[in-house]
This record gives C-alpha cells, structure tokens and sequence, in this order.
C-alpha cells in the first residue's frame, strides 16, 4: 500500500510531449482512473510510473521514496495489461506463482503456495488451478492476469485497459468485480481507461486527461454533475450532453437553433453581466429534458423525433428542433415513435455554462443549489 | 428493392455445425442486427448471405432470386464487408475514393464526397497517409468510409465499430443509423454488443450455439425474451435470475426463494401461468434491474440481502445486492440514492413486469409470439 505523487513531470517524444507538466497525487487506497481518448498520454503516464520510461522533467514519488530513479523491477509496481500474457504451457497454478519464482525475490515455496490460493479465492478461480491457461475463457484469462499483480504484494497496481479486450457482456460483470476487488484488497490502483463508463463506475476519483495535460480531477458525481470544461462534458456521460449555443438578452437566453427563450436564473445573469458576456455554449444533459403534454411558458418547443434508439430500461429520442438535433432519455411506457410531433420542455436555469472561445465552465451560483441528473426523476414520471 | 431471405440453411465445417436450421427474412430498407456472443454463427451467417461461404444445406433469396449457390462476385448486390482490406500503396483519399473511380464518376463528385465522408469518420486529418502509417481504429475508419461512400443497396457489417474508443464507438452508432435513415440501404450489421444492437437495431436477431433464438424489435426482445439466454444477453446489465419452487410441490402457485426459503405470494395473473403448466415444480423467476425496489426495512414480499457493490452511471446508478446464498441482484437506483457497500436491505419486484421461465428447459412460459 502506498500513495503516490507526481510533480511536475514531463515526458517529449521526438516532438510530441505526451505527458505536459502533470501534477497529480494518488492517495492510499484509492481506486484512480485516468480517463481520455486515445493518445491523451495515459498509457505514458502508466509506464512512467512503472518505470519503463523516464520522465524528462518533474518527480515521482511512492510513498516517501523518490522514485524517478529506481529500476522497474525494483519500484515493487504490479501492471495487468489489456492482452493478459500467461504461459500457454503453464497451468493457471504455475502462472500464479512465475512472479514469485525469480532468484532475486527468493520466496519460500509453502509461501508461494500459500500466496497462490489466497489469490485464487479472491478471484474465485480456486477449480481452476490446475488448468492449462489455453483452457480458460477470456474473462478467467483476465482474472489470472489480475491474479499474477496480486500475488506480489505491490505497493500499488497498475492497470492499462485491463478490460477493453473482452466481449461486452463480460466486460460489464468484470467492472463490478474489480470495483468490489478493490474494496476487498484495500490497495491502490491506478487504472487507465478510454471508457467513460468504467472510469464512472470504478473509480474514487477520475483524472481527465487530454493531450499530456489534467483537465479535471474529481470524484465521479464531480465529473459528471460539474465539468470544468465542454470536453469534460461531452467525454463523461452516454448519451452525449447536448450542446447549443446561446445569445444573452437581457435577462434571457435565447437558443436561436432551436427557437428557444428561456429565462437566466439570478446568479447566472449576475455572473454573465459582470463579465460582458453575450454568446454562449449551454450544455443539456439528455435526462434533463422533459418530454410535456402542452407548451407552458418560456424553455418549451415543439420537435419531430427523427429516430429513436431503445435500450431497454430507457429510450434515446432524437428530436429535429429547427436546425439543430437534440437527444433526450425518456422512459420507454411513453411510447414514443419516429415521426411523433413532441414539446420538450428544458429548464435553462439550471443548465451548464461554458464560455465560447475557451469552452471552460461559467461558474455561477451555489454549487450545491446544482444536483443534477436527478431533477426529472424526481418527479414521480417513471422509475427508470 | 433489396430483400433477403434465408430458408432452412445450415452451414457445417467437418463435425462442426456452424449455422442450423436458420430461418430469416430481412426485409427491405431494414436495419437488421445479428446478435450473439463469439463462436454463435452471426459471421458464418454474415458471410453466406456475401456468398463468402455457401450453405451446406438451405437456400438464399435476394429479391425473390435464389443465389444459393452464386459466388459473392456473382450477387447482384453490393455487399460492404469491414475487413481492413485497403489497398497498401494508396493514401486514404484514394482508398475511399476508389469504388467512385471504378463507377466512373467525375473528379469534382469524387472529391466532395470524399471529403463529407471523411468529416463524418474524422479523418480528413489522415487522408494524405497511406495504411501502413496508420493505427488500428484509422484503419478501420477509412474501411469504412471506403464502404459508405458506395450507397450500396445492401450493406453487410462485421463488428465494424468494435475496436473503436468508447466514445467515438458511440457517435459512430448515431451516424450509423442517421446514414442508414438516409441511404436506405437494406443493412445487416453483426455485433456480440447488445447495446449497438438495441441502439441502432430496426430488428434484432439473437443467435446462441448456432441456433436463432429469437428475433424481433428492440422493445419487444428486452420486454417478451423467449429463454434465460436472450433475457440475460439483452440489457445492460442483463436480467437478474432467482430460483423458485412452487409450495407444496405441483398445484399450489405460490413460491419459495430456494437461495433462502424467503415466500413469494403471487398476484393471480402469475399464478395462472404456473397453473397452465402442469407439474412444474421448480421456476426461475426473471426481473430486469428497473423493476427491482430496494428499502433499508423489511417488507412483505421481499428477500433480504447485503449492498455489495455501487455502480455509478452518472444518470442513474446500478447496485448490487449480494443474498444469502451469494447470488448478487443488480438495481437500477436514481442517482441521488445512497445506499452504501454493506447496508442490509430488502428487495421487492414489479410484478407486472416478472418473467418467469421453466427452470428445466430454460423457455419463458409468458413468452408471446
């Protein structure tokens, strides 16, 4: 167990800079995702704090020792990678305890033993011990690569997309697994993901990053309920969150695309007056529009749904509204067709704010006069 | 007009039978999604309807002509097959460009629609590159809008957003469709991701261990699931299963949780179900997350459990409840719930949306055609 810090670090390749003066620090443990697209520099990051690159400038630090310097092998760093690299003439026993086996660690064999099974229970493949790893399924392919970082005992685990190579299905149950293995080892881990659910679903805290650098670091319902900025926003949360742009009138926003007025709430017209601003980019998560029965008031208009996608405990509607196309969650016992003629309803008193040419968030309000997400469940519509 | 229609077709490899029995129409301008986890015979299918593979036994109809036994070249419709099959030696433009030179369009048609393709997929960024310079998501991109840019007739797709990033797969799905909305195009696209399925699917066709299991509109397939394998496949998560057995054996309907011998009193409209089918005895009994309630208090109609684990989905959160016997029950809670890891609660259902299936045979006994 052990936290761990980053100062400062740089990493240049050629006349890239993957990693661009990153100051994080990773707490004892702490379930940490590092979330972004590909080539965001995560990856980098992980090997970095492996040790199988060297930064160009800043500090490493696990625990108290500074590690920038240390062999790889001598960090006491466990990783589990996206394609696991078991032994295919080993069994799943003999895979477990190769970590173990190496002169330089010298563990004793009733050790080994022991440390093998207690793994293997944790992981549930006890049965399967004695299997060639050829024999396993994928996912039980994973949890013995899961298996071999645990039975090291590291000071910290390292995972890089442990899960993006398997099916879908196995996938899903998987997340859960982890998250609850974390819970059951009490160690840290680091892991890397360009999937936004994961990164929600797993972690304590998330590190959104893009092009070498930390966009937003939070817990979370943090990310999702307060994005510092519109990339944030649109990478976190499936469906994407809609984003319009918007002009200031007075105390009013006007979504010219859509044919939408809609009232500023105070704070918002106060912060937007104070600093002269007058176009804007407004973000709707999909849940927070409201399907009406009939336009009252300001923030209603009326939309075609162009096409509709079902999941099942939910629908996706996309709606034509003027020029512009909007996506909406509602719950399926609307029933709710292609082609329908719809009132939305969007309450842009409560909406996000992001400024036009920077796309960070305008900041406005108490933040916790702003739970989000829960507001049309609330009310009493549809459990979905 | 772009129909097809497979009639008793199998498909074997040696031993092994690779398709069997496949009945499936695909209907004109329909966006039909093959679906089943690895190894259930949606490619195979995939690559008979291309005339890639022919059928061992059984006959393939488009548009009313039988092309059973026409090679791929020999079908007289355009099939679009995801493989990275880019020509080495040119650049990206020139690799989408390609099946327009071949048609003969003209040069200024060429270069907007290559460039509207290539704004759609994001890659006019890589359209000077040749293939060898690019990575594994690009190449699949450029496979792609090599593919769109034909407008064929028909479309058959491989999984051909699988190893795209998250997000990107996710915005790829709503153009798929928008492009599928606007071309027309009959498309059978084949995926073991049940959430492409759902999302872009007019009909989906569920495949297990070569055999059609069902097939049918997005809703209908997640609400009226035939057996425990499309119930459970269909739906993030899937469907939660708990064993029952009627009390009392045969005749009285009510049931007991085996997992801890917890009662279920049932309302009459599932009752009847179980009295129609004589001598069943031991019944699975199947609720989707949404349906599940959770209290901290015990109640009537319930089984306890233990929070195990909290998901949270930004817009709602999954939890699972651990039972007795260890089974783990996923619930679809509002985002503001704050059950915690460990919190002893009782779960109750809606019963209106219970399934109920032969523990035996795994068939759904609610199941309407």
């Amino acid at each position: 167990m052990a936290e761990l810090k980053i100062k400062g670090v740089t990493k240049v390749f050629d006349d890239i800079t993957a990693i661009d003066g990153l100051n994080l620090e990773i707490k004892d443990g702490e379930f940490f995702v590092l979330l972004g697209p590909t080539g965001a520099g995560k990856t980098t990051m992980l090997r970095l704090i492996a040790g199988l690159e060297k930064a160009d400038e800043g500090e490493l630090f696990l625990g108290d020792e500074f590690i920038n310097d240390v062999n790889p092998a001598d960090r006491d760093i466990a990783m589990v990678f996206q394609y696991y690299t078991l032994y295919p003439h080993m069994t799943v026993r003999e895979n477990l305890a190769f970590p173990l086996k190496s002169k330089k660690r010298r563990v004793p064999e009733n050790e080994i033993a022991e440390r093998v099974l207690k793994a293997a229970r944790t992981l549930k493949i006890e049965s399967k011990l004695d299997r060639k790893s050829t024999e396993l399924s994928g996912g039980e392919m994973q949890r013995v690569g899961i298996g071999r970082a645990i039975v090291r005992n590291p000071r910290i685990f390292l995972m890089d997309e442990p899960l993006s190579n398997l099916d879908a299905k196995l996938r899903e149950s998987m997340r859960s697994e982890l998250a609850r293995l974390h819970i059951d080892l009490g160690e840290t881990f680091v892991y890397v993901t360009h999937d936004q659910v994961e990164a929600l679903t797993m972690a304590d805290r998330i590190g959104i990053l893009n092009e070498g650098r930390l966009l937003q670091l939070g817990t979370p319902d943090d990310i999702y309920n307060y994005p510092a900025n519109l990339f944030v926003a649109t990478f976190v949360g499936s469906p994407q969150i809609n984003v319009i742009e918007a002009e200031v009138v007075g105390s009013e926003l006007n979504l010219t695309s859509l044919g939408i007025k809609g009232d500023l709430s105070e704070s918002q017209h106060a912060i937007l007056k104070e600093r002269g601003i007058s176009k804007i980019h407004i973000g709707i998560r999909p849940e927070e529009i409201l399907v009406v029965s009939e336009a009252s008031g300001k923030g209603c208009c009326t939309g075609v749904v162009r096409f509709k996608q079902s999941m099942g405990a939910e629908d996706i509607l996309n709606i034509k509204i003027g020029e512009g196309l909007l996506k909406a969650i509602v719950s399926p016992q609307l029933k709710i067709k292609p082609g329908d003629s719809i009132i939305i309803s969007v309450d842009i008193s409560r909406s996000h704010l992001f400024e036009v040419e920077t796309g960070n968030a305008i900041r406005y309000g108490v933040i916790g006069d702003l739970i989000r997400g829960n507001r049309r469940f609330d009310t009493g519509l549809a459990k979905i | 007009m772009a129909d097809i229609v497979l009639k008793n077709v199998y498909k074997k490899f040696g031993d092994f039978t690779a398709v069997e029995d496949l009945n499936l129409e695909v209907r004109d301008k329909e966006f039909l999604v093959l679906l089943g986890p690895s190894g259930c015979g949606k490619t195979t299918t995939l690559r008979m309807i291309s005339g890639l593979e022919l059928p061992t036994a059984g006959s393939i109809f488009l548009d009313n002509i039988d092309v059973t036994q026409f090679r791929a070249s020999k079908r007289d419709i355009a099939f679009v097959f995801q493989l990275f099959a880019l020509y080495p030696h040119l650049t990206t433009y020139q690799n989408i460009a390609f099946p327009l030179k071949t048609q003969g369009v003209d040069k200024s048609t060429i270069n907007s629609e290559v460039h509207r393709i290539a704004k759609l997929l994001q890659i006019e960024h890589i359209l000077k590159k040749k293939p060898k310079q690019l990575a594994g998501g690009d190449l699949q991109r450029v496979a792609l809008g090599r593919g769109l840019i034909r407008k064929p007739k028909a479309m058959l797709l491989d999984e051909p957003i699988g190893t795209l990033d998250a997000k990107f797969r996710e915005e790829m799905r709503t153009e798929l469709k928008e492009l599928h909305i606007d071309s027309g195009s009959t498309t059978v696209y084949v995926t073991h991701d049940q959430v492409e399925a759902m999302d872009m699917g007019d009909r989906i066709a569920v495949m297990n261990q070569s055999v059609l299991q069902q097939i049918g509109e997005p809703h209908d397939v997640y609400s009226n699931p035939i057996n425990l394998f499309v119930a459970q496949f269909i739906g993030s998560p899937g469907m939660n299963f708990l064993e029952m057995e009627t009390v009392g054996g045969n005749g009285s309907a009510d049931l007991t949780y085996i997992g801890d011998g917890s009662s279920i009193v049932l309302p009459d409209f599932l009752e009847q179900k179980i009295k129609a089918r004589e001598g069943l005895a031991k019944i699975t009994w199947g609720v989707r997350p949404e349906d599940v309630f959770m209290t901290s208090e015990k109640s009537e109609n319930s089984i306890r459990g233990t929070v195990f684990i909290v998901e949270n989905m930004g817009n709602h959160k999954i939890i699972d409840v651990q039972l007795k016997d260890g089974t783990l029950v996923k619930v679809r809670e509002l985002p503001k719930s704050d059950f915690k890891i460990g919190d002893n609660v009782s779960i109750a259902f809606d019963m209106k949306m219970v399934r109920l299936f032969d523990t035996e045979t795994g068939d759904s006994i609610m199941y309407q055609e």
